[in-house]
Formats: C-alpha cells, structure tokens, sequence
C-alpha cells in the first residue's frame, strides 16, 4: 500500500488574532492510497472470506487494533460503528457511519449529517451489491468499476469527518482494466479528512 | 410523438428519388422491383396484395434469396433495410426490427411460430434458405392477430409447395466455400390433380473460424445441421383440403458458439420438431373455413467440461401445441370479415427450473377488413387472450391505406403488442456453487424464500418487488407514405413510434448470509423507439435495378433519460480518474441501436438469360453492446463499435436450362472487426452448383 500527502490546509494560521481560548484547529489532510489490499481468501464466485483490512483515516493507514474508522474486503466495505454482524466482521467498537452521496468529490465541501447511517443487521452504511453503493460490477467482462459521481462520507470511530472517492479497485488503477489479467480486490482512493471535532465541511 | 425535426431531413432524399426515376418506362417483369401480383398473408392471417397493405411490410422474393448466395435465414434478414441483428447471450444473433429487441419479434414458419428462444433471442441460422417461397416482414405491433411476441413485428417464412397443377419438379443443389462450409439441398415436388407430396432435405456444415490466433479454441467451432421436410395435400374439392406436414431439424455443435469463458469446452446438441396439419374449406361462396393444428418440439441439450474437469449439463425441452381455427366471410363490396378462435398449451422442462410448468391460454380474434370506398381501406382488428398465469390481455390495432390518386397513397396504423413473461422470468431457480448469486422465477421466490428464511440463511429480503408479473406490453404507431413513380417503382417511407412499457428487469431483493445476493424480475421499465425508414427502386438503364433503403432509429431508456436530468449520470475520465457529470445530450440511447442504416442492392442483368450480378453494400452506423464505463448508461465516452460497411457480389450464370452455377463472395472488402463483430470471419469465397428439373413447364 502506497500513501501520498496532497495537501494540508493550515486553516490554523487564519485564526491567529483569535482569543486564547479560542481552539486553535488542526489542517484538513488530503491523501491519495494506492493498492491497498483487501483480498478474499475464498475462490473466484464464492462469497468472501477472511480477515478484513481495517484503515485508519487519522493514522492514514492499515490498523490491527480497535481504534479504525472503515474496514474493507473485496467489494464489501464496513464502518467501525453499529451492529457486528457476522463473526467474520470485526468488532464495532466506535461511532463510525457513512453514506454514499452524489456528486464530484471536489464537490461535496460537507456532510449532511442526518443522511449517516452506521452497519446494522440487514444492511450495511456503505450497500454492497453491483449498482447499490460504491461500485457497478458487469457481468459479461467481470470488472468492478468504481460508480463515477459517488463520493463516500464517513464518521470516524471518534466522531470526525472524511470524505472518500474509490478510484480503481485494481492494482496500480490500471487505464483499461483487465478482470482476469489485472489485480482485483486492491484499492486506490482519495480521501479527505477533517481532524477538528464536530468540524462538517472540507474546506 | 414524431421527430419532425428528422422528417424534414427526407424532402430532399425523396425528391431525389422521384425526379430522378420518372423517366424510366415500365420494364418486364423479371425487372420489376415490387411484382403487383405479389401476396401476403401474415397482415390478415389471409392474402392481400402487398401493394395494398394497410401496415408496412417487406417481402423477400425466392428470386431475391437464389440470387444472393446466402444459405441461411440470418445472413438474409441482415441485409434488409430496417432490420439488423445483434448478438444476445452466448453470441447468438437475433432480429431488432423498428429498434426494438430480438425476444419481442415473433417468428413464423407457414404461419405457425417457431420456439427454443435462448435468453429470448431465435437462432435464425437454424432455417435454411433452400426450400422457402418467400419472406414476409410486417413492421409494427401485430398482437391483434398473433398475441403474445408480436411487439415488434412478424417475420413469416412461407416454404414452397408448388402451384397446383404443375406436375413433378426437382432441385439440387451443392454449394461449398471457405471454412469448408458445405450447403447441399434437394427437394422434390410432385403436383397432379388433386395430390400434392413435398419433400426436402438439407445438410449444411463448417469448420468454423479463428478470429483470435494463440488460445486454444476456435471464435466459432465446427458444426454441422440437417432439415428434413415432409408433406402431403390432398384436396378432396367440396370436403376441403387436407395438408400434413412435418419437419425435423438436427444440429450438433462441437463447442462454444462464440468465445465466451476461457477454458470451457462444450458440445451441444439440437433438435427441433414441427408438425402441422391444415385444414382448407370454402364453405360457401362468402365462407371459408381454416382449421390449423400444430406441435412444436425443440430441445438443446449442452454439456460443459471446464478447466478443472468439472461437467456441467444444461437441458431445455419445450413444447408448445395450437389450434387456430378461423371463418372469413366476404362480402359484395370486397370487405370481409375474420373471426378466429384456439388455444395455446405449452410446457418446457429445464435445468434450474425445477417444476415443469405449463402456460395454457386460449384466444379469440375479429378483424375487419372495410374498403369503405374505392379510397378508403380501413382494416381493424382485436384479439383476446385468456391467460392463466397472467393478466389477460386484450389487443387492438387499427389501419388505413388512402389512395390519394394512382400513385400517392397514405397508410398508417396504431397497434398494440405485448409478450407475456417466459418461464425463465417466473421458474428460474438458478444458483450455483461457482457464481456468487441467485436468480429466482417470481413464482418460486415466495418457497425459496421460505426456506431460508427458516433456515436462517437471509440477511434481508426486500418482497416490494415481489408483485406478479404482467405483459410487457407497446403501443406502435406507423405513419407512411407510397408514392408511385411510375407503376412498377414505388418509393416508400415511413415513421414509426414504439412506446414499450412494463419491461422486465432482474433487481436484487436480497441477500444470503453467505454474501450471495439473490435476484428476481419485475415489471420495471419504459422505453421508446422512434425513427423513419425509406425504400426506393430504379432503373437507370434496363438492365440495372437499384434499391435503396435508410433508416434513422432513436431509442432510448425512459428511466436513463430520468437520471440524465436528475443529475445523477457521471463518467469517470480513464487516465485522472476524475469524475464529471454528464448531461442529457451525452447520454446515446439503447445497447445494440444504430442511428443510421443503409442499404443498396444494384442487380445488373447481363443478359437473356437472366445471367445477372448481384451487389450489395449494407452500411451500418456506430452502436455500442456494452456499457465499457461502467457507469450503467451508454453515453458519448463509452467505447462504441465503430461504423461499417459490409459488401456482397453474387454472380449467376445459366450454363444450359437444366444447370445454373453461382459465384458468391461475403465481404468482398474484407472488413473485420476481431475484438466486436466476432460474426464476421472476413472476406469469404462460395461456389454453388444447381440443377433444376422441371417436367411440366
């Protein structure tokens, strides 16, 4: 997995003349994650199984313990809050929620948060399924593709922000994709995370 | 309801035509482009002359088939204007007429409809060429008279059973050609006084071809098909007559009709069944009397052996009997009236259908066939349809022809067509261990469902879907004109409109605990197909015939079109995996649709003897199959299959009375397409020997 900082904004230093106890915050980080891993130990057409890959916005990386935000394996995509499913799911430990909206993720400057929803018994925050949530899967060339336009907003396990755009779900997000030459089951995603408490907006 | 906007794009093409064609005199029959004498019986179940048809509709003459060099049913529906075919589930090819999808046009042979759709589409490459009369294309909904598949129109397959009268005739003929495709046809006919007996038999094979070297199996595979065709008439004058007959089609394919999953080999074997009895009577002067009965038989039995040794069967068994019985009675002005009744049984056993179901219905019809003045014709009809698994239906249609003067003539028509849903939609219980879902019948997902809802294994089930199924079902309306230039060249053209609604789509409506998700069908969506489609015949010298014939088709998905201005519609740029939201103007309309299509046939006469060259060039404008984006619509950015243009050269010589031989090359200009058109193998060479043996002529 590959990590690239693209930018940070130092709103901090606009709030300089700001009182002492004014809280001083923290820049919003810009990250891009390339082949992130997030393999099904099953066969090919089998429903997937195995360990999910938990990811840590605030970290900006893959965490082993309870402090992360969103989990993956294959198509499937958890939030570290709400109902624990089944037993090969991680424990949901936090307040972690999401949604999937529509627009550009240069677009989407903050979350409507009456729209978040966390993993519960009957459906997940981020729906699997071709054409649900996050991605289309077509039947006759075998890709997932990444539904354009869908931009994914989260809460963290503590209560932050970030949004999230799937890019490529093959490794090095090949131009033209290959189902049975290229890489499945890897991510490569945008994200935008807001470090502040209670902060909604991403600017 | 029409483009006015195309329309206004034909006053030039048609003055072109007209101007362009008066001043040619009337030439011998062998030249003319519409014979006057020429009948259809699929637009009233009874002959009229084409010329006076209410509904637009297109024969394909026997001359038309001989002098083409084609041997099957498929490779001369592709050349007619207004029709293309496109490849369905497993590469075969199906008809779209008037823009609307193979599974919605209903297939005849001697009036009585053909069965073994494979994911809805007919394998038209199952009929051979070598024994049929003619071809009669009605456009437009025809339920009114035929039910349930006739949405888009009706393709009739008339086959030849002499002229009475004519004693014995014989023909053979042997064709061969690249891909070691062999095509052997005889038939025997035997016409005196009141006996008739008929019999073919025909034997086609190919190697197939490889359009992609370096994998281990073949585009298409070899096989090899025969048609046995059998019959019997008797006219027992005042009682009637009788005519019985059968015919039995056999095909054994070696794999894969076309390249689909890497590393499965597959050998499949066809055969289909008809037999028919007709019953003739004219009861009295104004009274005749048709009775048809018919069984249908056509099972596909498919065996798989995948890379790991694995087999894999597949099994499809369907039948279907009908009766149709039906009065006309004429009246003194030249009017006459149809009434007709039956019933329909039919049965189909199958892999991943676990039931054998059954679908009865009966049916009862009435049309009106009114010259209300020597102008006027006004043909209107209705037809009932009793079903016991679904909504019944009742279907009208009614059309006009007006003659404004000899040559100008209106024609127009309104006509409802529907299909009621097939086994698959409603039995289908199909879920296997190497597929990651479930796809279930809406008449078994209520026991299925049950099931694992006791045993524990659903995470959710969503049933608002779960409704039953209806018709899907269209309005057609066609509105033309016939204008004849002189009496043997006529220029045709014709807008037509196609409403569908209560089209069938799978939705998930839920998911097994092991992740599978579980799919059904419902009554989903609305589609239109709209467009204009023009013909015209000329001779620019007496020896030379040209037909030309365009179409321009917009068909589109209603709910795309939603999505389109709901803002909803991105598209992902392939290289800075930027999204960016597309617009209504970007969105192209319906999978597998050109919005043009050309078609020229030049036949020049070389001779007395009718010693002729045939040359075609059938043009087909862009169109995509897949969504290459993956964004669930077709739009500007997918990857389209580009424009081309497909060329045909037959050449035909009579050595002596007895023996003519053909020269036919396919694709003359070589034109492939490897990654799309897997159809295309390229230029090909055929040779085709044919002696004729009449006695009596």
């Amino acid at each position: 997995m590959g990590m690239k900082k693209i930018y940070t904004l130092l709103i901090s230093l606009l709030m300089l003349s700001c009182g002492d106890d004014d809280p001083v915050l923290e820049p919003i980080e810009a990250m891009i994650v390339t082949n992130l891993e997030a393999k099904t130990t099953s066969g090919p057409g089998q429903p997937a199984a195995g360990d999910f890959v938990k990811f840590s916005f605030a970290k900006q990386t893959v965490v082993e313990g309870d402090d992360w935000d969103i989990a993956f394996r294959a198509t499937s995509i958890l939030v570290n809050g709400g109902f624990s499913g089944a037993s090969d799911e991680p424990n949901r430990s936090g307040l972690a929620a999401g949604y999937v909206a529509v627009g550009n993720y240069g677009s989407i400057k903050s979350v409507e948060e009456n729209l978040l929803v966390q993993d519960s018994e009957t459906a997940k925050a981020i729906p699997s399924g071709s054409g649900e949530g996050w991605y289309n899967y077509d039947p006759q060339t075998y890709l997932i593709t990444p539904i354009a336009g869908r931009t994914l907003i989260f809460k963290t396990h503590n209560g932050r922000y970030a949004k999230m755009e799937i890019q490529s779900y093959y490794k090095d997000a090949p131009e033209n994709p290959n189902a049975f030459s290229s890489e499945g089951q890897t991510y490569t995603f945008n994200y935008t995370y807001q470090p502040n408490e209670g902060v909604t907006t991403f600017d | 309801m029409l483009n006015y906007k195309t329309s206004s794009l034909f006053y030039p093409l048609i003055s072109l035509l007209v101007f362009n064609s008066s001043v040619f005199a009337q030439e011998s029959d062998s030249l003319r482009t519409i014979n006057m004498e020429e009948v259809v019986i699929s637009a009233n179940k009874t002959e009229k002359p084409f010329v006076e048809l209410t509904v637009p509709a297109k024969i394909i003459s026997k001359k038309d088939i001989e002098n083409s060099g084609h041997s099957r049913l498929d490779e001369i529906i592709r050349e007619q204007v207004g029709i293309v075919t496109v490849p369905g589930f497993g590469g075969i090819e199906g008809v779209q007429l008037q823009g609307i999808d193979p599974e919605y046009t209903l297939i005849l042979i001697d009036g009585m409809p053909l069965i073994g759709r494979v994911a809805g589409i007919l394998d038209l490459s199952r009929i051979s060429l070598g024994s049929i009369e003619r071809i009669e294309i009605i456009k437009g909904a025809s339920s009114s008279l035929y039910g349930s598949e006739a949405l888009g129109g009706v393709i009739n397959i008339i086959t030849n059973k002499g002229e009475e009268n004519e004693g014995f005739k014989s023909n053979v003929y042997y064709q061969f050609g690249s891909f070691k495709t062999q095509d052997f046809l005889t038939d025997i006919l035997f016409n005196k006084n009141n006996i008739t007996l008929y019999g073919n038999f025909n034997y086609y094979s190919s190697d197939g071809y490889d359009l992609i070297d370096n994998d281990d199996q073949k585009t298409v595979e070899a096989y090899n098909n025969l048609t046995l065709g059998l019959g019997f008439a008797y006219d027992m004058k005042s009682l009637g007559k009788i005519d019985l007959n059968t015919k039995i089609f056999r095909e054994t394919r070696d794999g894969t009709i076309f390249l689909t999953s890497p590393g499965v080999n597959k050998e499949s074997e066809t055969h289909e069944e008809n037999f028919y009895i007709k019953y003739t009577n004219d009861i009295s002067k104004n009274v005749s009397l048709d009775v048809d009965l018919y069984r249908t038989t056509y099972i596909n039995d498919e065996e798989q052996i995948g890379s790991n040794n694995i087999s894999n069967t597949n099994a499809f068994n369907q039948t279907l009997d009908r009766l149709d019985i039906r009065f006309k009675h004429s009246t003194s002005s030249g009017s006459y009236y149809t009434v007709g009744f039956g019933f329909d049984k039919e049965t189909l056993e199958r892999t991943n259908i676990s039931s054998k179901p059954k679908h009865n219905s009966r049916f009862l019809y009435f049309q009106y066939d009114w010259n209300t003045s020597e102008k006027l014709n006004l043909v209107s009809g209705l037809r009932y349809d009793d079903h016991k698994q679904y909504n019944s239906q009742v279907s009208p249609k009614v059309s006009f022809k007006y003659d404004v003067s000899d040559k100008l003539s209106f024609k127009g028509s309104f006509g409802y067509g529907y299909k009621t849903p097939d086994f698959r939609q409603l039995y289908l219980n199909f879920s296997n261990s190497s597929s990651g879902y479930v796809v279930l019948g809406t008449k078994v997902i209520d026991e299925v469902v049950k099931e694992l809802q006791d045993s524990n294994s659903l995470i959710f089930y969503n049933d608002i879907f779960n409704s039953n199924l209806t018709a899907e079902s269209s309005n057609s309306y066609n509105l033309g004109l016939q204008y004849f230039i002189n009496p043997s060249f006529p220029v045709e053209i014709n807008l037509f409109r196609n409403n569908i609604f209560n089209l069938i789509e799978t939705n998930l409506v839920g998911r097994k605990t092991n992740g599978q998700t579980i799919y059904s069908y419902s009554n989903l969506n609305k589609a239109y197909t709209q467009g204009a489609e023009i013909q015209g015949s000329y001779n620019p010298i007496k020896k030379l015939s040209i037909k030309l014939g365009y179409q321009l088709l917009y068909a589109k998905d209603i709910m795309a079109i939603d999505d389109f201005k709901s803002e909803i519609v991105y598209a992902r740029d392939p290289v800075s995996k930027q999204s960016f939201q597309l617009s209504q103007s970007d969105y192209f309309g319906l999978y597998g649709r050109s919005r043009h299509q050309v078609n020229l046939n030049l036949n020049y006469y070389m001779n007395k003897n009718k010693d002729n060259i045939n040359f075609r060039i059938n043009y087909r404008g862009k169109y995509a199959l897949v969504d290459s984006n993956n964004n669930s619509y077709l739009d500007k950015y997918d990857k389209f299959i580009n424009g081309h243009i497909l060329t045909n050269l037959t050449y035909n010589k009579k050595i002596s009375k007895k023996i003519s031989f053909q020269v036919f090359i396919k694709n003359l200009l070589g034109y492939k397409d490897v990654e799309n058109l897997l159809n295309n193998p390229g230029r090909s060479y055929s040779l085709k020997v044919k002696f004729n043996n009449y006695n009596n002529k």
